[in-house]
């Protein structure tokens, strides 16, 4: 639980120092030990939780009236349920082990103010037949709960994914290093969303400097200051996501010899470099060592005054490989049209989409049905090539 | 990419009068009813045109030279129901067009009745290979040996001329098949003996789309589109 955030918010605060025992987890506000009768008219102890809407360390006012709850479903001291506060049965996950039975809803006409009003309210609710039945049980215990901080690799909650309670799915990708090897169009765009998930350690590896040219082909916008400072790629791009994830590593310098071993302690890397010498040295190296990567790759030609674009997206994990030969080119490439300076920003974010697509797959995150290892967007046509072994029967 | 086996001949199922390309001729219910958009728990008959047409179950492996031609409802799929005597409808395509006939072995004559085709067309059984079989003038067509075909120009055929379009422009080829390698070449002037180049194709043979690996061969038609870039930049 952040105490930080518990202080700076005059309804968490009010809610600790009255004794609850509350916890702020994942961008939830779980109070715990909350006493309520069950069917068989016992008095039974349950944890009541809601999502907390957050702006940076602000506390919001409540956007739902909906509560969710951990137990059996709360009754009268007769054994008959509560039904003004029934809402649905739940089932999902939250997050970690945290697994709701049921969701409440109670709603005053103008909404809660804050979290104080709307805990403490269906508290009241809940727990007024067990108060009733046995004075003695309360749900201000006074216990203080754990005060470590929060081991979040970001700076602030992931809220998305609190509010759209998908959590326990995005952390499959908890505990994940993983390394973007060249930060050109596609790979800042791959920064841009993989800093965005709670993976561990992302390790950047370019060896060249955020140039003008640059700008065109990255996601934000950098300041003509920025561009005149000509700092490594690699620092530019740390510099904007550390003020949101806190494991980026920059490496100011391309894969060789040298420092190809550091590859071998990552789970997954995002092969987004142009040379097919480099691509020579590091591909093998991945392939021989099982370390899962996405390689991608774009080609662009000028016809009858519009560009044409096709967009490759190929990926290896641990028992196929025999392919990569034959989609990948370890041969460095003759100058085309995408050499000069034709802005594609677009374009180097959907091949990033694509492969970061394909590593949440690879974790289970999407669901991965084909198992494609390689795909081809021609824009032209519209389409998506796949390419995945016939295995649908 | 387009499967490599060859001596095989493609095979379709005409579901709701829509023809499905079948990944082979032995299927499960349930792959055709993906195939087809069809909700699994929706029901799945295999027509014979009779009232006590044959439910499919989901986990049943069917064989589409027993019949071709299904259609689906949307109730619930329960019990099979007699055992039908008459004969399953045998759905033939053509061109990417569809015709159905009761009959397991068709005349020359007939078969270019029935698909309404002009004479002197070259008719050939479309096998997964490039070495797909001409049918010749007198012969039998038999459903068994495969239900998919389509014709070429009798004048133009093996040695006239196929139009196709590579990265957006023109190139007339004068054989029935490409080579990644001919392709590539139809692409760039200069190509790298050890690059390695993205070919991918839409609008093939029965509207087949796919990409191509050194190795692969395609058969090709008037209209076949081709787009082949070294997808190399990022």
């Amino acid at each position: 639980m952040s105490q930080k955030l518990v202080n700076l918010n005059a309804d968490l605060s009010k809610l600790r120092d009255e004794g609850y025992e509350m916890d702020v987890k994942n961008g939830y506000l779980l109070i715990s030990n909350i006493p309520y009768v069950n069917s068989n008219k016992e008095v039974a102890f349950g944890t009541l939780i809601s999502v907390l809407d957050i702006s940076g360390s602000k506390v919001l006012k409540p956007l739902t009236h909906v509560a969710l709850f951990v137990g059996d479903f709360p009754c009268n001291k007769d054994g008959t349920p509560i039904e003004g506060i029934r809402h649905c049965d739940y089932s999902q996950i939250l997050f970690d082990s945290v697994k709701p039975n049921y969701s409440f809803s109670n709603k005053p006409a103008a909404g809660y103010s804050d979290y104080y009003e709307k805990m403490t309210r269906y508290i009241e609710i809940i727990s007024a037949p067990a108060r009733s039945l046995c004075p003695e049980v309360t749900p201000k215990t006074f216990k203080r709960l754990e005060t470590a901080e929060e081991d979040s690799v970001f700076n602030y909650y992931d809220t998305n994914s609190s509010r759209s309670k998908i959590n326990a799915i995005s952390d499959k990708l908890k505990n994940h290093k993983i390394a973007i090897i060249g930060l050109g169009g596609t790979g800042s765009y791959v920064l841009d969303l993989v800093a965005k998930a709670p993976v561990s350690e992302i390790h950047l590896y370019d060896g060249d400097m955020f140039a003008q040219h640059n700008a065109f082909r990255a996601p934000g916008a950098p300041t003509i200051e920025q561009l005149e400072a000509t700092y490594p790629k690699v620092e530019y791009f740390t510099d904007i996501y550390s003020k949101m994830h806190r494991g980026i590593c920059p490496h100011a310098a391309f894969i060789t010899d040298k420092n190809k071993n550091e590859l071998l302690k990552l789970d997954f890397v995002f092969v987004c470099v142009d040379s097919g010498k480099a691509k020579r040295l590091i591909l093998p190296l991945l392939i021989s060592n099982g370390i899962p990567f996405v390689d991608v790759g774009m080609g662009v030609y000028e016809r009858c005054g519009g560009l044409v674009a096709s967009i490759r997206t190929t990926s290896f994990v641990s028992n196929k490989s025999d392919f990569i030969g034959n989609v990948i080119s370890y041969e460095d490439a003759e100058e085309d049209e995408y050499t000069t300076n034709i802005q594609i920003a677009d374009l180097n974010m959907l091949n990033a989409s694509f492969a970061v697509i394909k590593w949440k797959k690879l974790l289970g995150v999407y669901i991965d049905t084909v198992k494609e290892y390689n795909n081809v967007y021609s824009s032209d046509w519209n389409q998506l090539i796949n390419q995945c072994d016939e295995t649908n029967s | 990419m387009e499967s490599k086996e060859n001596n095989r001949s493609r095979w379709f199922a005409l579901i709701n009068d829509k023809p499905i390309i079948a990944p082979r001729q032995k299927v499960r219910v349930s792959v055709l009813k993906e195939l087809a958009s069809i909700p699994i728990e929706h029901s799945l008959y295999r027509d014979i045109d009779n009232p006590e047409d044959v439910l499919c179950k989901n986990t049943d492996n069917i064989d589409l030279v027993d019949g071709n031609v299904f259609y689906s409802t949307e109730c619930l799929y329960g019990e099979s129901k007699a055992n039908p005597k008459t004969c399953a409808k045998l759905a033939f395509l053509v061109n990417d067009h569809f015709e159905i006939a009761t009959i397991r072995e068709l005349s020359y004559e007939t078969f270019f009745g029935l698909f309404n085709l002009e004479k002197g067309l070259k008719l050939f059984r479309d096998f997964e290979s490039p070495n797909d079989p001409l049918i010749m003038t007198n012969s039998k067509i038999n459903f068994a040996d495969g239900p998919v075909f389509y014709t070429r120009c009798g004048e133009c055929e093996p040695s006239g001329e196929i139009k196709i379009i590579v990265n957006g422009r023109e190139k007339t080829v004068s054989k029935a098949d490409l080579s990644y390698e001919e392709v590539v070449r139809l692409a760039y002037i200069q190509v790298n003996p050890n690059g390695v180049y993205t070919v991918v194709y839409r609008n093939g043979v029965n509207c087949v789309q796919g990409s191509m690996v050194k190795g692969d061969i395609v058969k090709i038609k008037n209209g076949m589109m081709f787009n082949v870039t070294e997808t190399c930049k990022s």
